[in-house]
């Protein structure tokens, strides 16, 4: 190559990595969310996902007994309360509170079956931020970063899909029984 | 001091900068790869994290060993392929449906940005610097 198309090169380059870096700063400050979800309407939840056709597979959770007892907020403090979970089979057997951990972009496990009344506790295991959000607004929780805590009690029977409204891939569904 | 000697000083510096820069990025994306971003189900953006911690040692080794101007094509490119990723992952359509929100995960996405955008500058500024040291003034010792 001569020596002016490789001054061209450095003007190509030198504009190229302006509209780059200015495209990534204006798109990253641009989605900063700028307030809690459940201020905002509920959004519909998309009928198809980009894993449309893959199953997913409940794992189990392990208990906890340090998680916080304050209802419906999340990243609370509080005393210590007793959670109990049935590892393997995602199911309460009765207890009035279960958690679902978010871990590696999934919810675990991603289908549980609660009796009514009982409160569902949203544990966010990820460096990732994520949320919990149903069509129904029964599930409508804030961004929760690592560490952050979304608790909420379910008194209507029924079947509740839900998803991270962030990463839209990652969905579970909560049956709640009378 | 003429111009050609000036400039000379700055390449090495540059080269250096600019392989530490893009070892930055691999880096960011190697540590987000093991902690959870591997486990991304879709159009293989977990994979693609991977890819870019091996690619971006191959273009700082490139920029280490070998002392043509061309060494910092590859860094650049990789740097504002990345940072593309980046916008487009913070835009609705997402990158390939694969969305995230602001500077999520703190602070490691606000990191690799800041290593991605001077691994860029200083690779454009190596291609220049050696654009200059071409340059007539430069030669003829002005």
């Amino acid at each position: 190559m001569t020596d002016s198309r490789w001054r061209l090169v450095a003007i190509i380059a030198a504009l190229l990595t302006v509209g780059c870096a200015g495209f990534a700063l204006g798109a990253g400050l641009a989605s900063e969310p700028r307030s809690a979800p459940a201020s905002a309407a509920t959004p519909e939840i998309p009928e198809s996902s980009p894993l449309d056709g893959a199953a997913t597979t409940p794992a189990a959770t392990d208990s906890s007994a340090d998680r916080d007892t304050t209802a419906a907020s999340a990243g609370s403090e509080g005393p210590a309360a007793p959670t109990v979970a049935v590892p393997g089979t995602g199911e309460s057997a009765g207890a009035e509170r279960v958690e679902i951990a978010i871990v590696d972009f999934a919810f675990s496990p991603a289908e549980l079956s609660v009796a009514a009344g009982t409160t569902v506790v949203f544990v966010n295991e990820d460096d990732a931020v994520h949320n919990v959000l149903s069509e129904d607004g029964q599930l409508q929780s804030p961004d929760l970063a690592k560490g952050d805590t979304y608790e909420v009690t379910l008194e209507q029977s029924g079947e509740i899909p839900y998803i991270c409204n962030i990463h839209q891939f990652m969905r579970g569904t909560i049956t709640v029984t009378a | 001091m003429r111009v050609g000697v000036r400039v000379q000083a700055l390449v090495d510096p540059l080269r250096i900068a600019a392989g530490l820069a893009t070892l930055a990025v691999g880096a960011i994306h190697l540590k987000l790869y093991f902690d959870s971003y591997r486990d991304i189900p879709i159009a293989n953006i977990g994979r693609g994290f991977l890819f870019n911690a091996v690619a971006a040692l191959g273009a700082a080794i490139a920029l280490v060993l070998w002392p043509h101007r061309a060494a910092a094509v590859p860094a650049l490119l990789l740097a504002n392929a990345t940072l593309v990723g980046f916008g487009l992952s913070r835009s609705d359509g997402g990158f390939f449906e694969f969305t995230e929100l602001g500077w999520n995960p703190t602070p490691w996405a606000a990191a690799s940005v800041f290593a991605e955008i001077a691994a860029a500058v200083f690779a454009t500024a190596l291609l220049a610097t050696s654009a200059m040291l071409r340059s007539p003034a430069a030669q003829d010792g002005v």
